[in-house]
């Protein structure tokens, strides 16, 4: 079941010159922003409220669009092509949907027919291991589970480029650990680019082979760091001392940029 | 004690303890002003006497009742699924929607028996202009009301405006709709008994609980228009109780006023 993302463009995510003002504000949510991701990054997001994370993956997605400057996506702009996905920050599922019509539901609305539909839905249900709760109904689900469904939907669209919007923030830390082990196991077999915005220092540490910290007001890349740990990573990576020293010296960079972050993000 | 068998019992208790304040306000009255208020015996004669033609007549009327009922539920869904499909539409027809249940039916139940002819179509259509209202208005609440990431989940998917609306808002609506049919099925019995009281027509044995109270009142038989009212307030109960077990069959699966934790 190993799906290799066709080598089209291995530049994943263009952003040329790209800002966005909401109103009349003088300061703009996003100040002009350069940025490329490549085929294949897993980059994650850090930066304090209101430095524009989830604008960024608002613009990519198509759900909003920019004041001024270029969006490609996989070659498209953005809401055009069919290889964008989007896990949101809750979980997001029908209630009045079991967890197998829940995870059909986007591809259902692009109209793939019935075979092709289970056949993706259960190969995203056995990549988050939920084979057997198919025919559950979200409010009999944990919050892990309901988000692990969430992902399933998102999965099941086959994308190229998965846009993630702090999709473990509102779980508990065993649970947030947890998968983003999956996550990354998830990748080994299904290459996708991801944009992963977090509020926790060692959760986009863990899974990034890049990290932008952006500053606030107006929003801007403040640094753009590499991650070497090499994949795959897993519960021994958190023990592994060049990972601890990179939490402290990323944890050290956010709070330069962010002076109102009291506590150590953790 | 068990709360199950406390939450049949406790509504019996509260019966008899009406029943028996009923039977002693009853007593208290000076025997002169005791017919304003009929003792149970004379209750339970009354129901002997005129059981029969009160079945009759129940049947009739809760009949006229399920038709103007079912007719409003049916175009007020197809109604709401216009209301909510633009601003525009809403600020147009609104205003009118309003208007509709604004209309005195006392003052167009002789211009209705006109348009449709006395009886059940007329019973029937006054049902419906009494029930519609509040079932648009549940409604389109309903399919206005829908989650904000939904939305934006259905707009990353690029749903056309037709499968936003038939597959998100249409089922997050249903519970609101159930709300309406709710206090529709509570209206209807009370609408088609009104009705028939005003254009109903006594013609054929064709006569409602409405026709069968005229005719009790004008006979001053007052044991007998209690029991009227209270076979009227019985065809409530059957109404509301068809449609909370509808309810239950569609939502209980997965909408959380069924939540198991909350028995």
């Amino acid at each position: 079941m190993l799906i290799a993302a066709p080598a089209q463009s291995p530049t994943a995510v263009r952003l040329e010159n790209v800002s966005k003002s909401f109103g009349t504000s003088a300061t703009p949510i996003l100040a002009p922003l350069d940025l490329t991701v490549e085929a294949g990054e897993f980059v994650a997001i850090l930066g304090p409220s209101g430095c524009g994370k989830s604008t960024l993956l608002r613009l990519l997605s198509g759900l909003a669009s920019p004041s001024s400057g270029r969006i490609t996506v996989d070659g498209h702009p953005p809401g055009q092509g069919d290889d964008l996905a989007y896990v949101f920050q809750d979980a997001t599922l029908l209630p009045w949907l079991d967890v197998s019509a829940n995870v059909e539901t986007l591809l259902r609305l692009r109209h793939v027919p019935a075979a092709e539909r289970a056949r993706r839905r259960d190969d995203a249900l056995a990549l988050v291991r939920l084979s057997d709760r198919a025919r559950a109904y979200p409010r009999q689900l944990s919050g892990g589970q309901k988000m692990r469904v969430s992902l399933a939907r998102a999965l099941a669209t086959e994308p190229r480029v998965l846009l993630l919007d702090e999709p473990f923030g509102a779980l508990d830390e065993m649970t947030r650990d947890r998968l983003g082990e999956e996550l990354l196991a998830i990748r080994e077999r299904q290459r996708w680019t991801a944009l992963f915005v977090t509020h926790s220092v060692a959760e986009a540490v863990f899974l990034a082979s890049r990290i932008l910290i952006l500053a606030a007001r107006p929003g801007r890349v403040a640094h753009d760091l590499r991650i070497d740990l090499p994949y795959p990573r897993n519960q021994d990576t958190r023990r592994d001392p060049s990972y601890l020293r990179l939490v402290a010296d990323v944890s050290a960079r956010l709070r330069a940029v962010d002076p109102e972050a009291a506590s150590p993000a953790a | 004690m068990n709360p199950r068998v406390l939450r049949w019992l406790l509504p019996l208790v509260l019966a008899v303890l009406l029943l028996a304040g009923w039977q002693a306000l009853h007593q208290s009255l000076p025997p002169s002003r005791r017919f304003l208020l009929p003792g149970l015996p004379q209750l339970a004669g009354a129901f002997q006497v005129h059981g029969p033609a009160l079945l009759v007549a129940a049947r009739y009327t809760a009949l006229a009742a399920l038709g103007g009922f079912a007719l409003a539920a049916v175009i007020a869904a197809g109604f709401s699924l216009l209301l909510a499909s633009s601003g525009l539409v809403r600020a147009t027809l609104y205003p009118y929607l309003m208007g509709l249940q604004m209309v005195p039916v006392i003052i167009i139940a002789p211009i209705l028996i006109l348009w449709v002819g006395p009886g059940a179509p007329s019973v029937i259509l006054v049902t419906f202009l009494i029930t519609f209202f509040p079932l648009v208005v549940n409604t389109t609440q309903g399919l206005l009301s829908v989650d904000r990431s939904h939305l934006d989940l259905f707009r990353m998917g690029r749903a056309a405006r037709w499968q936003e609306l038939l597959l998100l808002r249409a089922p997050a609506a249903l519970p609101y709709f159930f709300t309406g049919l709710r206090i529709a099925a509570i209206l209807a019995p009370i609408g088609a008994l009104t009705a028939d009281y005003l254009v109903g027509s006594s013609s054929g044995g064709r006569s409602g609980l409405g026709i069968t109270a005229l005719l009790f009142s004008a006979r001053n038989e007052i044991p007998a228009l209690y029991a009227t009212a209270l076979v009227g307030c019985v065809l409530g109960f059957a109404l509301v109780a068809a449609v909370s077990g509808l309810s239950w069959l569609v939502l209980h699966r997965w909408h959380d006023s069924y939540s198991p934790s909350d028995k």
